[in-house]
């Protein structure tokens, strides 16, 4: 049934645990002050961080200020990892926490630019511009969720993290987990349906 | 495979629909991933929830990330090469046995020798006539932000930035074009209002925000 829906499990667990071995290795050097492994550590984090502060913040240039804030706790916190959790669930809890404060110090309004992100001017292939007012109409839906509902979506579905890690993540029960992200589907498909860019 | 027929309220579905997301994302146990597996096979609804929710995960994976890596890395290590010392431990001294007896006569006798020079030096003029360059300042030890400069700024909307927010430089440009600043009130508002000024590419704080 998994593989209707596109997913070899066996496949994914050993990339995932690789990835975590090596992100492992890479910690401990960065510890030890070795700015090129924090170098390599930066760029494989820097795509992923990317596209989750975009969406939890909805604001480009909060997203390069947060991601920077992040990655510098990161070096100067390095030795504080102690292993218990996976690296990746470590640097996203802090990019999480940064991200809040950051949206609560947000004293002027922002005009959001989170949609005109994946809308393109020049006209391409049909697919992509269908694909691309998809993507537009999702974020817009996104946007209107709250942060806290909006980044248990983002970790789930396009992180495609497993619910106990999103919990440590955002420092909260499982069963919290589980219940935010069902209501805020609910709420997604409903806003989705609504919104007057959607599609026939 | 014949459905069976579930009421939509049993605890068996309740269950299956909070495990939906991550049975579509795959990161299951496999215990619980066939439990809803086989639930999904008999139920409609479920069915076409995870359908919903994969197209979801579909249209999520194709996003692509906006930002500059090089240009993060740059200003990022300009941060860091700011912020002195390294994470790395400071190692530890250890004093070879033999050493150790002749410690209290080595400091004594450092003693007597620091306090000669005082004495020398309260007796000597107090002119200070050291030749001391105009750049020559403490200036790292004071900076409390960072700050680049798009290529084509011009000095006077540097100056106009900097005035702006009451910045002053006291070092740099680092090898990666970066500029350390004094600013009086290094706050998220004053470095928003930084950011926001025509010539400035990027402009952060030295300390660390939001580490729990």
């Amino acid at each position: 049934m998994l593989r209707h829906f596109g997913i070899d499990r066996k496949a994914v667990t050993s990339t995932r645990r690789s990835a975590e071995d090596a992100d492992v290795a890479l910690i401990g050097r960065v510890a030890a002050g070795d700015l090129h492994a924090f170098e390599t550590l930066f760029r494989i984090y820097h795509p992923r961080l990317d596209r989750f502060l975009s969406l939890m913040t909805a604001r480009r240039t909060l997203v390069e200020e947060v991601l920077n804030d992040t990655m510098f706790v990161v070096w100067r916190r390095s030795r504080t990892y102690n292993g218990q959790s996976k690296v990746s669930t470590w640097i996203f809890a802090i990019a999480y926490r940064t991200a809040l404060k950051a949206l609560r110090d947000q004293d002027e309004p922002v005009e959001s630019d989170a949609g005109d992100e994946v809308s393109s001017e020049d006209p391409g292939p049909e697919q992509q511009l269908m694909a691309d007012q998809i993507r537009a109409q999702l974020f817009r839906g996104l946007e209107a969720l709250s942060a806290e509902q909006r980044s248990v979506l983002v970790l789930t579905y396009f992180h495609d993290l497993p619910y106990n890690e999103i919990a440590r993540i955002v420092d909260c029960p499982v069963d919290t987990v589980k219940t935010r992200v069902f209501h805020g589907r609910r709420r997604l498909r409903a806003l989705l349906q609504a919104d007057p860019g959607a599609g026939p | 495979m014949k459905a069976r027929i579930l009421p939509l309220d049993s605890a068996e579905h309740r269950s299956a629909q909070d495990l939906l997301p991550w049975f579509v994302n795959g990161t299951l146990e496999a215990a619980e991933a066939s439990s809803v597996a086989r639930h999904i096979a008999g139920c409609e609804r479920c069915q076409k929830d995870a359908a919903e929710q994969a197209e979801l995960r579909a249209s999520a994976s194709a996003t692509e990330a906006a930002g500059d890596v090089e240009r993060d890395w740059a200003v990022l290590r300009s941060r860091i090469e700011a912020f002195t010392p390294a994470p790395t431990q400071r190692p530890e001294v250890t004093t070879p046995r033999s050493w150790r007896r002749w410690l209290p006569l080595t400091v004594a006798i450092q003693g007597a020798f620091i306090l000669a020079l005082v004495l020398v030096l309260i007796g000597a003029p107090s002119r200070d006539e050291r030749y001391r360059a105009l750049g020559a300042q403490p200036a790292a030890a004071e900076a409390n932000a960072v700050a680049v400069f798009r290529g084509d700024a011009t000095s006077e909307q540097m100056r106009d930035a900097l005035h702006a927010v009451g910045a002053r430089i006291v070092g740099g440009p680092t090898v990666t074009d970066a500029y350390l600043l004094r600013l009086s009130s290094p706050t998220p508002q004053v470095l928003s209002r930084l950011r926001a000024q025509p010539g400035v590419l990027r402009a952060e704080a030295l300390q660390e925000e939001a580490s729990k």
